[in-house]
């Protein structure tokens, strides 16, 4: 990350790169520009993290590759999320939210 | 499919099918340049700008890639293949590095190897057929200083009759010489005379025929039988079953081959091998001049009793029931005194357990001179491995630069060290075959025989071969990884420089200084040695051992009786003495450094009564004997060679024992006692001087006391001839051997040998460790010299430019000269001076094997400083030299 959210905890990568593909299969600059958009461009994922995040995903078993075509008429990897993947995403988006409600609140309450 | 079978099909198919995941790999990258390249252009920028811009925020490709595969599969697996291909195609590349550095390290692993053989062989591994070692006990007599001696026929009947609660069986063995003769050939043959219950005892089986039978153990002279030695059976009777119930003359007598021991059974303990064995009662008939009853409970001439545990029965607990018996079978000692004797029992060991410390310190001193040795080769193989790592700072830049790990670096730097050690250890294995036969080959076994060991090269060698591989391979790969990673990637690649210069000399230096350290010490051991051996050469009284043939007889083994047997050897000496080219001939029971001592008892006389009797040596001889090995007759007379067993017995001491007994007296005509004995006291006829050749080994140089008695007045046991002449001793056996012959054409000639020959074999700790401290100090002082040498060539060659700038602005060669001669030296000197140190350490150790020769002698610690630093000068001028001729125009233009 270049972005004052560089210090992003760990973990954290892998959350976003399983939500950016909730919804269709992604190659790896279509996950990097997925993020982007999400975050409304405060977030961007260099693929020097992204695609060691992808392999260590994939070696989980919650993300499986895929060859097919792109949107410029090439052959592209894409991932997807398997069922696996869903549940690892329901659990790390729900452990987050914790996280972020009990962190808002130590800010607060200061 | 369940997520752990995914992740291992994962793994496995990353592992198989690499390339295919590389091409994968590097497709979807370049995928994800190209849509960058193309949002470039639709941002507008120019198409060549488009690329690099693409280009560089994607980042450093290699090493995403690089840190990608870290999160597939088996990488460390795939890594260690891939590490272990370059370490072959790196050592492949420079053949001679490779041949250097493996072929020193196998002469380093290689006699370690050799030395943990011999070692497995003589003190871990149960000897060959011997079973259940683990449940042995070995029990010897505890008497006085006599910790684990002989002990009697009577008290092995007694114990046998009262230890049924602790031992399962107990056997008894002792050592004997038997003539074997059969089919017209007459050899002499070790053996021992066993209870019957010997071989179940030990677990050893029959290769054919049978074990003795429980009733062959009583009925003196009743059982004739023999087992022979599977050996002796291929040899002699070329595995011939039916050589089972064959009668063969054993020292005379018919006896019959009831059985053959199984292939590799000779003994119960080393350094014995034997080819026959007998039944105890048998030793009457077939040793009839032996004069004293087998049961007479004096008559101590049982080696070793053996006994096997029962079930659940510790060593502790047998050992109190043993001395609960002992205190029963002898009348209760004074109070405050402690039982007269005892037997003492130890674990089964192929060697005798208690009286360890002689081969303990022999093998400590030969494991520290390969270790020493070991530790040479491998700072060596660090020093030329770390030059090389030096030498390759800029491809490590590139490699870090294009994305390699430090660790990764680290790992092929051990992989390499990993091939060159392991096939330096299959190198050393092979070489350590050959350098263990050679050791076994120096070690005398029982009777004057070779010993026989079988060197087994199995799991344990193996075991031990892998262990040292692995630590020499962590040493060089470690150590130069460890300096030669400390790389600043920059200015490495665009000087070829980079690293800090001054750590990296000097880790280079302290590889230097130690082996330095190593070869002095190594060295200083050599000359150690060295010098004792000449000190033992130097030994000979009066020089008169050059032309001296010596050749044994023993009577019995043909069935002599005590009479027939004297005469016998009164007949040969004779015929000898009329031999051409005899200048002077005796006999003696004891020839000049034979391996055995011989001793009749305590002795007492003059200023010691009984009570304070001495013990001491003794030997039989026939007059004549001083004068033939140089001793000199200080008073009295010499033997007549009239002596018979009805005139008064007489006796000659030596000038140590006179001076015990009769210190301010005249000796002659005084009576010697003999402890035990009850016959007429010796009266004392002649003083000699001391024979240094019968020295104590624990202390080497004093001369220990001594009597002489008369062949004529002793029981006719085995003798050797000596015959002096003035050319070579060779050249008299076959008159000799003739001479005997005529008299009685069965009886063998053993032991022959020349005076020299067999000083040089009691020396044989002296030499073996001689020659392998020569040797090895020879190897690590060339190596720490070539190390020393190469280092500062090295250092001349990176500071040619500064060499130069010093010639051109006015410096001499001979300034530059004894700058690089300077800075050789000062590592030499290190060195010498951690080394001497050491060396002051380590020489104690030699302490058994040094003959007059103090281990911190000055003149060998100086000899050897000397010729070190002479050598280490020597060392630093080839790149001094070389330094002092850099032309400055060629050096500053080269750059």
């Amino acid at each position: 990350m270049s972005n004052p959210q560089a210090d992003l905890l760990q973990g954290t990568l892998d959350l976003l790169i399983l939500k950016s593909l909730q919804a269709e299969p992604r190659h790896g600059f279509g996950i990097v520009g997925r993020i982007r958009q999400l975050s409304r461009d405060m977030l961007t994922v260099e693929q020097g993290s992204l695609y060691p995040a992808l392999y260590r995903l994939e070696e989980q078993g919650w993300i499986k590759a895929e060859w097919g075509v792109s949107e410029n008429n090439r052959k592209a990897k894409f991932y997807t999320l398997t069922a696996s993947g869903r549940k690892q995403l329901a659990v790390e988006t729900d452990s987050w939210e914790k996280l972020s409600v009990a962190i808002n609140f130590v800010l607060r309450g200061a | 499919m369940h997520p752990l079978l995914s992740r291992l099909r994962a793994k496995l198919r990353s592992l198989f099918r690499r390339r295919q995941l590389e091409t994968e790999m590097a497709e979807e990258m370049r995928h994800h340049v190209e849509l960058l390249e193309a949002a470039n252009r639709r941002a507008g920028l120019p198409p060549d700008e488009a690329r690099f811009a693409a280009r560089r925020q994607f980042g450093n490709m290699a090493s995403i890639q690089e840190r990608a595969r870290e999160q597939r599969g088996w990488r460390w697996l795939e890594q260690t293949g891939s590490d272990l291909r370059h370490g072959v195609r790196t050592a492949l590349k420079n053949p001679g590095f490779s041949l250097v550095v493996i072929g020193t390290l196998a002469i380093g692993i290689g006699v370690n190897l050799a030395v943990f053989a011999l070692l497995d062989a003589m003190f871990l591994r149960p000897l060959p057929g011997v079973r259940h070692a683990s449940e042995l006990v070995l029990l010897g007599r505890a008497a006085g200083n006599a910790r684990f001696g002989n002990t009697s026929y009577s008290v092995f009947r007694d114990y046998r009759a009262g230890v049924a609660p602790v031992f399962s069986e107990l056997a008894a063995f002792a050592e004997a010489e038997f003539g074997l003769a059969s089919e017209n050939r007459t050899d002499r043959v070790l053996g021992e005379l066993v209870s019957a219950n010997y071989f179940t005892t030990a677990g050893v089986r029959m290769a054919a025929g049978r074990a003795f039978l429980p009733e062959e153990d009583e009925g003196a002279g009743r059982n004739p039988v023999v087992v022979i030695s599977f050996r002796l059976w291929q040899e002699r009777w070329q595995g011939d079953p039916a050589v089972i119930g064959r009668t063969v003359s054993l020292n005379g007598h018919a006896c019959t081959i009831v059985g053959v021991a199984e292939r590799g059974f000779r003994a119960l303990q080393l350094p014995n091998a034997h080819d026959i064995w007998v039944p105890l009662q048998m030793r009457e008939t077939l040793f009839p001049a032996e004069p004293r009853a087998l049961s007479d409970p004096g008559n101590r001439w049982l080696r070793r009793l053996v006994g096997k545990l029962a079930p659940g029965v510790t060593v502790e607990q047998a050992q109190e029931h043993l001395n609960a018996l002992a205190r029963a079978l002898q009348p209760a000692p004074a109070p405050g005194e402690r039982l007269a004797w005892s037997h003492r029992l130890v674990e089964y060991g192929p060697f005798p357990t208690v009286n360890r410390t002689g081969p303990y310190a022999f093998f400590s001193i030969l494991l520290a001179i390969t270790l020493l040795v070991l530790g040479a080769v491998t700072l060596n193989a660090a020093n030329l491995f770390l030059a090389r790592a030096l030498a390759r700072r800029r491809e490590t830049a590139v490699r870090l630069a294009l994305g390699a790990s430090r660790g990764r670096l680290v790992r092929q730097m051990v992989a390499e060290g990993l091939i060159v050690a392991t096939v330096a250890a299959g190198l050393g294995i092979l070489g350590a075959n050959t350098a263990a036969a050679w050791l076994v080959g120096q070690i005398p076994g029982d009777f004057g025989d070779p010993l026989t060991v079988d060197l087994v090269f199995g799991g344990r060698m193996a075991g031990a071969a892998a262990g040292l591989a692995a630590l020499t391979a962590l040493a060089i790969g470690l150590i130069p990884a460890w300096q030669g990673l400390q790389v600043n990637v920059l200015p490495a690649l665009q000087t070829g420089e980079g690293a800090q210069t001054s750590r990296r000399s000097r880790l280079r230096s302290a590889l230097v200084v130690a082996q330095v350290a190593v070869s002095v010490v190594l060295v200083i051991c050599a000359g150690l040695l060295a010098r004792s051996l000449v000190r033992a050469e130097a030994a000979d009284p009066a020089g008169k051992t050059a032309g001296l043939l010596m050749a044994r007889v023993e009577p019995r083994l043909n069935g002599y009786a005590d009479v027939q047997g004297r005469q016998l050897f009164v007949r040969w000496l004779e015929a000898v003495r009329r031999l051409p080219g005899v200048e002077r001939a005796a006999l003696a029971a004891i020839p000049p450094f034979a391996d055995g001592s011989m001793s009749t008892g305590p002795v007492y006389g003059g200023d010691l009564d009984a009570a304070g009797a001495l013990s001491c040596n003794a030997n039989v001889v026939a007059d004549g004997y001083f004068d033939t090995v140089g001793l000199a007759l200080l008073r009295g007379r010499d033997f007549s060679g009239r002596e018979g067993p009805s005139e008064p017995p007489t006796v000659i001491v030596n000038r140590v024992l006179a001076g015990l007994l009769w210190p301010d007296r005249e000796p002659l005509g005084q009576l010697l006692r003999v402890a035990g004995d009850d016959r007429v006291p010796l009266l004392v006829i002649g003083v000699v001087s001391e024979d240094l050749r019968l020295r104590s080994s624990s202390h080497p140089d004093e001369a220990r006391p001594m009597y002489y008695l008369p062949v004529g007045q002793r029981p006719a046991t085995a003798m050797s001839v000596l015959a002096a002449t003035a050319g070579d001793p060779g050249e008299l056996l076959p008159s000799i051997r003739a001479a005997l012959g005529a008299l009685d054409g069965d009886l063998p000639l053993f032991q022959v040998t020349t005076l020299a020959a067999a000083r040089e074999r009691t020396l044989w700790r002296h030499r073996a460790v001689g020659s392998l401290a020569v040797f090895c100090s020879g190897a690590a002082l060339l190596l720490a010299m070539v190390g020393l040498s190469a280092a500062l060539a090295q250092d001349v060659q990176r500071r040619t430019r500064e060499i130069g700038i010093r010639l051109a602005v006015g410096g001499s060669a001979r300034s530059v000269l004894s700058l690089v001669v300077g800075h050789g030296m000062r590592l030499a000197t290190g060195g010498l001076a951690a080394g001497l140190v050491l060396a002051f350490g380590v020489a104690r150790l030699l302490r058994s094997v040094l003959i007059g020769v103090s281990p911190a002698d000055p003149l060998t610690f100086a000899v050897a400083t000397v010729v070190i630093a002479a050598v280490s000068v020597a060392a630093c001028w080839l790149p001094a030299r070389r330094a002092a001729r850099v032309d400055p125009i060629v050096a500053l233009r080269a750059e």
